[in-house]
């Protein structure tokens, strides 16, 4: 998904990717993510939680339009609700 | 549970360290990219009258729409160009590489174009693209896939004035 990315954004359009996988995004290299601490497969969140989806969805505009300059992945400040679904490893961020 | 805790300033050798491990579940198939250069396009005007679309890696396309061949060692690289006035009834998702089931109950948890045509309508974008983008995201040999899916991709946005695209995958 991030070359995907990088590619559509070299021809002249502003991007910006939701993440589950940070350490990816960042190895790749993209313009701007927003990582979400979700499993992998709900980068929006759970299902039928429209206000959590929508908030995200806005956060990623707002990237869209504030993000400093290339390779900035943000932390979007959303939890997982239910707790995560067994068998799922998180990949936490640095404190 | 088990948590893992990885320092991103050495991303770029975990980046590596997992294509190592992918070359090991699913064979020598797997090329390494990154991008050397990333570019950096500002948006052509504001938000409330930006053009949006969305793509997704996630394996979405219409019911009608034949699914991604997952069978496909080099994957299926072919594109599904999803209306804007598509209903969440009418998605699929189709890709063997995550769970789905979140998305098989909303499409918005992966493909959020009902929200994006919400946004529309409050005036918080311009509009919502007449045409949106799926793909499947089991692609082990991207540069094969990207030079065919880009210029299709870029041509149908230039053509419906598309100004920024919002990606997510699977």
């Amino acid at each position: 998904m991030g070359l995907l990315q990088n590619a559509i954004e070299e021809a002249g359009f502003a991007t910006a990717s939701l993440t589950t996988m940070p350490v990816i995004t960042t190895g790749c290299g993209v313009p701007r993510a927003g990582y979400v601490r979700f499993p992998l497969g709900t980068p929006l969140g759970e299902p039928e939680q429209t206000d959590v989806q929508q908030a995200i969805l806005a956060d990623l505009l707002h990237l869209v339009w504030e993000a400093p300059g290339p390779r900035t992945v943000a932390q979007f400040p959303y939890r997982w609700r239910r707790g995560l679904p067994q068998g799922i490893t998180p990949v936490l961020p640095p404190q | 549970m088990r948590f893992e805790r990885h320092i991103l300033e050495d991303a770029a050798r975990l980046y590596a360290a997992y294509h190592d491990r992918w070359r090991i579940s699913h064979g020598p198939v797997i090329a390494f990219e990154r991008n050397e250069h990333v570019a950096f396009t500002p948006p052509a005007r504001p938000m409330a009258q930006a053009t949006v679309a969305l793509i997704t890696t996630g394996g979405v396309h219409l019911r009608t729409q034949p699914a991604y061949d997952m069978e496909d060692r080099l994957g299926d690289m072919t594109l599904r160009f999803i209306p804007r006035e598509t209903p969440a009834g009418e998605l699929r998702f189709t890709h063997d590489h995550y769970d789905h089931a979140s998305a098989d109950r909303d499409p918005n948890c992966m493909f959020p174009l009902e929200h994006l045509r919400a946004f529309e309508a409050a005036g918080i974008i311009g509009r919502a693209a007449p045409s949106h983008v799926g793909a499947s995201g089991w692609i082990p040999q991207p540069r094969t896939f990207l030079a065919h899916a880009v210029p299709a991709i870029v041509e149908r946005f230039r053509a419906e004035g598309v100004d920024v695209a919002l990606l997510t995958g699977g």
